[in-house]
């Protein structure tokens, strides 16, 4: 189980970024700013139990990305508290990273390795034992339909098997929480839906899964629970049910205009 | 870190770029350079000292022992009909190599025994020359012989003239043995090819492993792996450093097997002869001088790659970096500049003159000694704050 408690983020502009703003004033524009600092994520709490899925979602900019990172312990946050199964992840990051997998668009693959090497260098830093470690690698490999190139350098693979490559190597070392950001952006039909059933095959089993995305039929389809960011302050966390019910219809695009106040 | 270690290397292996800098070129590029200009320069000496100079000569009736002389040289060619007005016009053309102008009345004051002044126009500013030193021996040959006659006409015994002329004569006795001068000529070369080839050798590994991650977004997946931030600097310092000191390995290695399969080729029999008299010790201490300096090399280029936005800010940063070493191993190999205490705390201009002083035989042991201590010292604090700077997430997530 993960829970994240009050986190807040803010970001120092550097001198050459905050006379560019001022010169755009866009600084009138967006309520986060505050002089040279930037307050990307303003507590925000939200949870998810072991086995549930949890959809994070907002408009571009609202600081989803920056609180995935943080929850991957690539950021450090300002203030506010990250657990998983009870135990700090601030504070003790290197053993909690054992416990997280993290895929975003900038958490790439190395291009002159094969997509096996990949997988396999991230299991040894896990400290994987190299038996479990080859065992886990063809159980993911067939799951996630990678044999036929598992061979191939990563800077040949199409998007879609890019993608299901660094799923594997997300979730190598078997992590408790599974932090996956936009991961079917750019994917064509047959791939997302690859990662779609792979991200539901964790429904009920020991992982919390959260990711972040723009398809809310990807909402409909997975998540127990929603959480909404705009302006990095999270307008509802709840269940689906009680996300829907923010339209009269029950209409997820409706009910997430609603929360965003862009209706 | 291990892991990341030979993960690292056996990524930049795999890459074009990376073999080209570290390996194609000090093994084949440079060495190719450096024999091709040894044997160039040597060529173009050695085809001056044996090409017939053409030349026109003037007032060649007032000393005819000089205008014979150059006749029946079989190394000089008369050209005539050129005017002394046009004599810088036929040199820059390459009509004669030079002119030679004899002074009116010159017998006459020769055989008076007095001092006659010939004029030889050439030009002085061309690659190699040695007209001058050609038509100087020429002259000796005649005037050695006239001066003996003048001592007899005159019946002055050549050594009272040899006192008169020169009442005191310092004579220089060198105490440098053989390898202490030709080690002050080729010893300022060494440094300069091998400290360039350090950074060359280091400078792309740094790009790609920092600045080169970030844009592919490998660094971030690297980040949140449960490896401490100071394995993940060690790891990445060790393979620039590796591969730099690895560029310099092969460099200094390649020279060494090229300079033994010339064998007798002139150009290189003075390189040999230094060669043949540095023992396994002296080579052992310049490798030593260079561990130091490739840790100084790694931890900046590491630091300002990681620093940097993209590849092209990166290499804007780098840049100077060439000028920064440059300067300081130029300033090492100048003339009158000697390894003392003051030099020998400047970086990297104390490994040059002290790479200078082994390749010698002069090198001072406790002053080696001292010279590493502070490079290393230097080594380790770039080192520290390069670790220093891979923790903050203003740098890692500048954008």
């Amino acid at each position: 189980m993960i829970e994240v408690k009050a986190l807040s983020k803010t970001f120092k502009f550097d001198k050459v970024a905050l006379k560019e703003r001022q010169k755009k004033k866009e600084a009138a524009q967006d309520p986060r700013e505050d002089g040279a600092k930037f307050h990307a994520v303003r507590d925000v709490s939200f949870s998810c139990e072991s086995g549930k899925v949890l959809g994070l979602l907002g408009p571009n900019g609202a600081g989803k990305t920056t609180t995935l990172r943080m929850l991957s312990t690539a950021l450090q946050p300002t203030s506010g508290e990250i657990l998983i199964d009870g135990e700090d992840v601030v504070a003790h990051p290197l053993v909690m990273r054992k416990k997280i997998g993290f895929l975003s668009g900038k958490t790439a693959l190395y291009r002159r390795l094969s997509v096996r090497e990949n997988v396999e260098y991230f299991g040894r830093l896990h400290g994987m034992q190299e038996d479990h470690l080859q065992s886990e690698i063809d159980r993911l490999f067939d799951i996630l339909n990678i044999n036929s190139f598992e061979h191939k350098k990563a800077e040949d693979l199409s998007t879609g098997m890019a993608q299901r490559a660094n799923i594997a190597r997300t979730v190598i070392h078997q992590p408790r929480v599974l932090i996956l950001d936009e991961p079917t952006t750019g994917l064509d039909v047959v791939a997302a839906k690859i990662i779609m059933d792979f991200i539901e095959s964790y429904r009920g089993s020991e992982t919390s899964v959260i990711f972040s995305t723009h398809h809310l039929h990807e909402v409909e389809q997975l998540c127990d629970r929603v959480t909404v960011i705009n302006e990095g302050i999270a307008s509802f966390s709840g269940l689906i049910d009680e996300f829907r019910a923010h339209d009269e219809s029950g209409n997820l695009y409706n009910a997430f205009l609603k929360l965003i106040d862009a209706a | 870190m291990w892991e990341i270690y030979k993960k690292e290397f056996i990524e930049l292996i795999r890459d074009k770029k990376t073999l080209i800098f570290t390996i194609v070129m000090p093994t084949i590029v440079i060495p190719i350079l450096i024999f091709g200009m040894m044997v160039f320069v040597h060529n173009v000496t050695q085809k001056n000292e044996k090409e017939i100079l053409k030349y026109a000569i003037f007032n060649g009736e007032e000393i005819p022992a000089i205008t014979t002389a150059l006749n029946e040289h079989k190394k000089f060619k008369l050209v005539e009909n050129i005017a002394f007005d046009d004599v810088k016009k036929a040199i820059k053309e390459k009509k004669i190599k030079f002119a030679i102008v004899l002074p009116e009345k010159g017998r006459e004051g020769m055989d008076k025994g007095r001092q006659i002044t010939i004029k030889l126009y050439y030009n002085n500013a061309a690659f190699a020359n040695k007209v001058h030193k050609r038509v100087s021996e020429l002259v000796k040959e005649i005037s050695t012989p006239h001066k003996e006659m003048l001592f007899e006409r005159y019946g002055i015994d050549s050594d009272l003239f040899a006192g008169l002329d020169e009442p005191i004569k310092l004579e220089k006795k060198s105490t440098a043995d053989k390898r202490e001068e030709l080690g002050n000529r080729i010893g300022g070369l060494l440094p300069y090819l091998i400290i360039l080839m350090c950074l060359t050798g280091a400078m792309y590994p740094a790009l790609d492993l920092g600045v080169g991650e970030k844009e592919r977004g490998t660094l971030e997946t690297l980040l949140i792996s449960p490896v401490p931030r100071s394995s993940i600097v060690m790891a990445k310092f060790l393979v620039i450093f590796t591969t730099s000191f690895l560029a310099v390995f092969l460099e200094v290695l390649s020279l060494l097997t090229m300079s033994i399969l010339a064998g007798n080729v002139a150009a290189f029999v003075k390189v040999q002869e230094v060669l043949s008299v540095i023992s396994m010790l002296d080579v052992s201490l310049v490798i030593l001088m260079l561990i130091p300096v490739a840790s100084i090399f790694a931890s900046v280029l590491l630091a300002i790659s990681i620093y940097a936005r993209n590849f092209k800010e990166a290499q804007n940063y780098m840049s100077p970096m060439i000028m920064l070493t440059i300067v300081p191993i130029i300033v090492a190999i100048l003339p009158g500049i000697e390894l003392d205490w003051i030099m020998a705390s400047i970086p990297l201009a104390n490994v040059s003159l002290a790479i200078k002083e082994i390749v010698k035989g002069t090198i001072d042991y406790t002053m080696l000694g001292v010279i590493f201590a502070s490079t290393v010292t230097v080594a380790g604090i770039l080192l520290y704050m390069c670790t220093h700077w891979f923790n903050r997430e203003t740098v890692l997530f500048r954008s």
